[in-house]
């Protein structure tokens, strides 16, 4: 088979959370390029509805459904949103997180119980209840399908934040075990690791130059950008890759490769021996 | 069993140091010695030695239950200056020297018949990569690997292989250039604020060695102040 044809996602149903802005947004629009039917999730509908617009506008298929993925029960709804609409979920992208809520300005010895739990229902519990639906209705159908999951670069790293890098830490760790427990299915599960990426274009000068600054300090050179996400997230929704389950794919300009100094570092030895 | 000092006592065991002349192989026989192992110091011989010289110290102290090794070239130059010459003997020095040691050990152990335990010393570059580093990072995640492979193969032999991940250490300030702001900023990188000391590296090859830590094998410790897990 051509090998751009097993990207083709052509008659495949995807559900994507958090698709109202940034990162998910980026990967429904090019599941949607790539051919897929698209539910957009996120909790601000007007953010969904433009996402779902600019489907429209590229010819494709979408649909947006408001969704606190922090409730298992509207998760669920999502899921039978997309069945109702389509007749079967393919792909379900557990993308919807934040780390705002860690970085409240408390010592670790003083952090509260309510600030580590309302991380953890944001970015862990809510691609627990994603994984569950998605593969409830794969299972019960038979054909198999994908879960992306979507942690952070934080954690693989100690930060000061930690909340968040635990949280992510765990979905790590979640998506190897479904890919695990759902194999037998036919459903893959990967997850994606970004790095230090743009959730959009800088809203002005400011923001452009502490971007670049950033970016100085990532082996590339540069912050990621949004859209770099949806080629990635194409290729582990696609048969492109249809023997890749339970795998980690950091995408950071290079960023988590080297860390035993600033980027600018370079050893130097004058070795006279040889 | 409680777990008592015992654990690391080495009284009557016999320890082959290999490359005695590294500040990391030197605070290993430190104390390996201290520990209560007979002891013997070798420094680095050249690749195409190293098995015989192995050999002939375990004869010479009649047995060998522990081999450290802990050769260590460093070599920071861009890729396309690398010579052939000094790609080969980066790669003879850090990693084939390794090799064959742990080669002419395992078949020493084994003769024995009674197990052993072999720790090797590295560095994280060997997990990691920075610029000017490729050949010498290459040969120590090829010890890495060393380290993974040979424990597969040689558990049934009751001997264990683990190795000492080596970060910043103060021995390595020729490494960087203090005249660079930016390798200031290295030394500042780890969690723990200072480059690591020789008497950070004794104490784990001393618990690698002891009896404690028979069911861990195959394991890369770092000993880098926390270079590796912070962000």
């Amino acid at each position: 088979m051509d090998v751009l044809e097993t990207l083709r996602l052509d008659g495949k149903t995807a559900v994507v959370t958090g698709a109202g802005r940034g990162l998910g947004k980026a990967m429904a629009k090019a599941l949607a390029a790539a051919g897929a039917e698209l539910v957009c999730a996120a909790r601000t509908p007007a953010q969904i509805d433009e996402t779902v617009q600019e489907i429209h506008a590229a010819g494709g298929r979408a649909l947006a459904v408001r969704t606190d993925v922090t409730d298992s029960a509207q998760v669920n709804h999502l899921v039978d949103a997309c069945i109702d609409a389509y007749g079967k979920i393919d792909i379900m992208v557990a993308n919807a997180g934040g780390g705002e809520g860690s970085r409240g300005n408390w010592e670790f010895w003083e952090y509260p119980d309510e600030a580590f739990e309302d991380v953890l229902a944001t970015n862990l519990k809510s691609n627990f209840y994603c994984n569950r639906a998605a593969a409830r209705q794969m299972v019960a159908r038979g054909a198999g399908g994908v879960i992306i999951n979507v942690a952070s670069g934080t954690a693989l790293r100690g930060n000061r934040h930690f909340a968040y890098p635990t949280a992510k830490g765990g979905v790590i760790s979640l998506t190897k075990s479904v890919a695990t427990i759902l194999g037998p299915h036919k459903i893959r599960a990967n997850v994606i690791i970004p790095g230090f990426v743009l959730k959009g274009p800088p809203a002005n000068e400011r923001e452009a130059e502490l971007a670049k600054r950033h970016g100085q300090m990532i082996p590339v050179r540069r912050l990621g950008e949004w859209w770099e996400l949806g080629p990635l997230c194409v290729f582990l929704a696609s048969d492109a890759s249809q023997y890749v389950t339970g795998q980690s794919f950091i995408i950071d300009g290079g960023g988590l490769a080297g860390g035993l100094g600033p980027t600018g570092f370079v050893p130097r030895h004058t070795w006279e021996d040889c | 069993m409680g777990i008592d000092v015992e654990h690391f006592d080495l009284t009557g065991r016999n320890a082959l140091v290999l490359s005695a002349e590294t500040p990391a192989g030197q605070a290993i026989a430190d104390a390996y010695a201290e520990a209560g192992a007979r002891v013997m110091r070798l420094d680095t011989p050249s690749p195409g030695d190293v098995g015989g010289t192995v050999k002939h110290a375990a004869t010479d102290v009649g047995g060998l239950q522990i081999l450290a090794s802990a050769p260590d070239r460093f070599l920071a130059k861009p890729v396309t200056a690398i010579t052939p010459d000094e790609a080969t003997e980066v790669f003879l020095a850090n990693y084939a020297v390794q090799f064959y040691a742990c080669q002419a050990a395992i078949e020493v152990m084994r003769q024995q018949g009674n197990g052993g335990t072999i720790v090797l010393v590295t560095h994280v570059l060997g997990e990691r990569g920075l610029p000017n580093t490729s050949v010498y990072a290459a040969a120590h995640g090829a010890v890495h690997n060393l380290i993974r492979a040979l424990a597969q193969e040689i558990a049934p032999a009751g001997i264990s292989i683990n190795g000492i991940a080596l970060g910043w250490m103060e021995w390595m300030h020729d490494r960087l250039d203090r005249a660079d702001e930016e390798a200031n900023r290295a030394l500042r990188f780890p969690i723990i604020k200072r480059a690591g000391l020789p008497e950070d590296v004794g104490p784990i090859a001393v618990w690698l060695a002891g009896t404690a830590v028979r069911y861990v094998t195959g394991q890369i410790f770092p000993v880098d102040g926390g270079l590796t897990q912070h962000l």
